[in-house]
């Protein structure tokens, strides 16, 4: 163990001693507080904006007058999407999964109001965050760091001189490769540290579940930097020299984290592609209509409500039919919003499972997967904030219809209630999920994640082995 | 004639074969311990395979060697606690001082001294103090062979394998690593080295072998020849080969 130690502090020196080592970390913790910076800016606007919209929202509800209920439900409200703290650290899909739903009457509304939209020039390096830096950046810096801790001995014939001064092969492999998580443990705490000394300072929503969505965050990140150390190991001991090992490396990093994940997104959107705003609006549109254009289906419904109640008249129901049947057109309409919705999921499972196809080789996309999932700022989490928001606009919605169906009963003509029915009407107020609520979706990712870790632990010792044996 | 019980170094019909072509063949010798025993022979005579089988960095084709009784082919880790190899070119971590790098190869190895016992190591092999804190990517050959000695004598191992260790060495230094050699046989050490100048193995070495083609065709016990009598014998060899 002390030999091991020893390795590892010796490695560490070598590193400090390499001026391009040294300029490159140095460079990714500046990257690192300069995202970390850009995130909690950007959640800081968002917050604000978000409070101050939903203050507005509230204003606006509770003093737009006297109205029908039903006209108020049209009007209706917002809501908001909370933003986790952890998107300073990921922010996911924050900025293209939009950032309120209008919870208005009849319609599932899709989020609206997506920041990207919103972007200036220059916006993609605004939106850098310290999740991408550590995938990008950190990779390179790992690469370059392990390039020559073979191919380097070799080259210099160290390595002979190192085997016969008795460290096992194994060892030597295991010291580079711990030499090489330690840094990245280093540069990972130091990320969430410096995430969370600056998500400290916004409003943003604390999750339920941070301790563990953290643990996860070092978990993950520690097995993806296990899979490039093992690999950047294993390249350095199967190649000759340094130079030949990084200019494979480069090629490598090129290819993974650059081109890699591109083709992987294209792949999946020619394959599965989006589905198309005005498309899935109309079908919400039609959802919504289905049942006031279809005379059969009201007559039903009437004739339904006469036989429950033992009535021949509308005018003989214990409520009024119209408040009655705006609530019942909304729940007819309920399992074809579903149904319009789940058709858009499946188009996304799709594109997840062919973005799952593609990390078997590029773990950079699991590891992409499994970062938002823990930062509570992927698709599921947003699904889940749809999903809030529309059991809310359901129920501000009965309660408009049950104002109008019963307590408009006695008013002759037009029926208006006003700012007393208006403060009955709840905010939207959302915890977000406990990260456990989407395990089995972040599982196989995370099986992935392993098996990749163990081949790239083998891949290094191999590629060691067949280096340290004289005739090779 | 030395037998295999009182041998540090042994081999016993040792062979290595590269594609078919035999780079050894059937090597038998015993080294005692506190003898230095110099492999004499021309390029691709079989000498740095030699030291490479006894370092455990390649795998014999057949027969074994043996380092204090253990096949370093087999427990190379258990064989290297007995053994110190100074290559032609040692190889030193540029970066690191001369003081840096005998500290940390002396680490590797399981031991931990002062760095004054490491100053004194490397004064003993000739290197000068200021010289030791410099950094080796600024070292000649002569100094980084210094430091190479340094090495095996600060840890202390029972036997030195050396590959050429002195081949393009200015006479001076030359003559400097000799006596340090020769300083550590005296103090009980024993060595194998693979070399091609006549003139310092009959000077270091208790016992020459000729090698050719593989195979060790005469060992000769330098007290009973000069220099120019061993020359001659060498190049009678040489010439049965041409």
């Amino acid at each position: 163990m002390e030999q091991l130690i020893y390795l590892v502090a010796a490695e560490w020196r070598a590193w400090r001693r390499n001026g391009l080592a040294v300029a490159l970390g140095l460079s990714l913790f500046a990257l690192i507080a300069l995202a970390a910076w850009l995130g909690t800016q950007r959640i800081t606007m968002l917050e604000a904006e978000r409070a101050a919209a939903a203050a507005a929202d509230r204003e606006i509800w509770v003093n737009q007058g006297e109205d029908n209920p039903h006209a108020a439900a049209h009007f209706s409200r917002y809501a908001f999407k909370p933003v986790p703290a952890l998107a300073v650290f990921d922010p996911g899909v924050l900025d293209t999964a939009g950032a309120a739903i209008w919870m208005e009457g009849h319609y599932q509304n899709p989020a609206q109001f997506r920041l990207i939209e919103d972007a200036a020039i220059g916006g993609v390096t605004a939106r850098t965050s310290p999740a991408f830096v550590i995938v990008v950046f950190g990779t390179l810096l790992v690469f370059v760091l392990l390039a020559g801790a073979v191919a380097g001995e070799r080259e210099d014939g160290t390595l002979r001189q190192v085997l016969v001064s008795g460290v096992a092969p194994a060892r030597l492999a295991g010291a580079k490769l711990l030499a090489a998580l330690v840094l990245s443990g280093v540069v990972l705490i130091a990320t969430l540290v410096v995430a969370a000394a600056f998500s400290a300072g916004t409003s943003a929503a604390p999750l339920p579940d941070a301790g563990l969505r953290v643990l996860g965050l070092i978990v993950i990140y520690g097995l993806y930097f296990v899979i490039v150390a093992g690999v950047a190991l294993g390249i350095s001991a199967r190649l000759a020299d340094r130079r030949g090992a990084l200019g494979a490396l480069a090629g490598l990093w090129a290819g993974a984290i650059i081109a890699g994940p591109l083709l992987a997104n294209e792949t999946a959107l020619g394959l599965a592609p989006n589905p198309d705003g005005p498309s899935t609006y109309a079908k919400i549109v039609a959802a919504s209509n289905s049942y006031f254009r279809d005379e059969a289906a009201r007559r039903e419904a009437l004739d339904k409500a006469l036989a429950e109640y033992g009535v021949a008249e509308k005018s003989a129901l214990p409520f009024r039919y119209d408040g009655y049947e705006l609530q019942y057109s909304e729940e007819v309409a309920h399992p074809k919003f579903e149904a319009v919705y789940s058709d858009v999921r499946a188009v996304y499972m799709d594109q997840e499972r062919i973005l799952g196809l593609f990390s078997i080789f590029l773990p950079n996309l699991a590891v992409q997967k499994l970062s938002a999932g823990l930062a509570g700022t992927d698709r599921l989490h947003h699904a889940a904030f749809a999903m809030e928001a529309e059991a809310h606009r359901r129920h501000i919605v009965k309660l408009l219809n049950d104002d109008l169906a019963f307590s408009a009963l006695e008013t002759e003509g037009r029926y208006v209630a006003g700012r007393a029915l208006w403060e009955t009407i709840p905010d939207f107020q959302m915890t977000p999920p406990r990260v456990d609520a989407f395990l089995p979706s972040y599982l196989p990712a995370l099986g992935l994640l392993t098996v990749q870790a163990l081949l790239a632990l083998w891949f290094a010792r191999t590629g060691l082995a067949a280096a340290t044996r004289g005739d090779s | 004639m030395v037998s295999g019980s009182d041998a540090l170094l042994q081999a016993e019909g040792l062979a290595k074969t590269y594609d078919g072509e035999p780079a050894l063949d059937g090597l038998d010798l015993a080294v005692a311990a506190g003898e230095i025993f110099c492999l004499l022979g021309a390029n691709g005579a079989g000498k740095s395979t030699t030291i490479g089988l006894f370092l455990g960095l390649i795998k014999p084709t057949a027969g074994r060697a043996l380092v204090a009784g253990v096949d370093p082919a087999r427990d190379r880790l258990a064989a290297s606690r007995h053994l110190a190899y100074i290559p032609e070119q040692v190889a030193l971590y540029p970066q690191l001082s001369g003081l840096e790098n005998l500290d940390h190869f002396v680490r590797l190895s399981g031991r931990r001294l002062t760095p004054s016992a490491l100053l004194e190591h490397l004064s003993d092999a000739g290197l000068p103090q200021d010289a030791a804190r410099r950094k080796t990517r600024t070292y000649s050959k002569g100094m980084r062979q210094k430091v190479g000695i340094a090495i095996a004598a600060a840890r202390d191992a029972d036997a030195l394998l050396l590959d050429e260790p002195m081949s393009g060495l200015d006479p001076s230094a030359a003559n400097a690593f000799a006596r340090q050699l020769i300083a550590l046989k005296e103090a009980g050490k024993t060595a194998l080295m693979a070399t091609h100048d006549i003139f310092r193995a009959k000077m270091i070495g208790d016992r020459v072998g000729i090698m050719r083609a593989g195979r060790l065709v005469d060992v000769i016990a330098t007290a009973d020849v000069d220099a120019a009598r061993l020359e001659e014998i060498y190049l009678s060899h040489m010439a049965e080969e041409a």
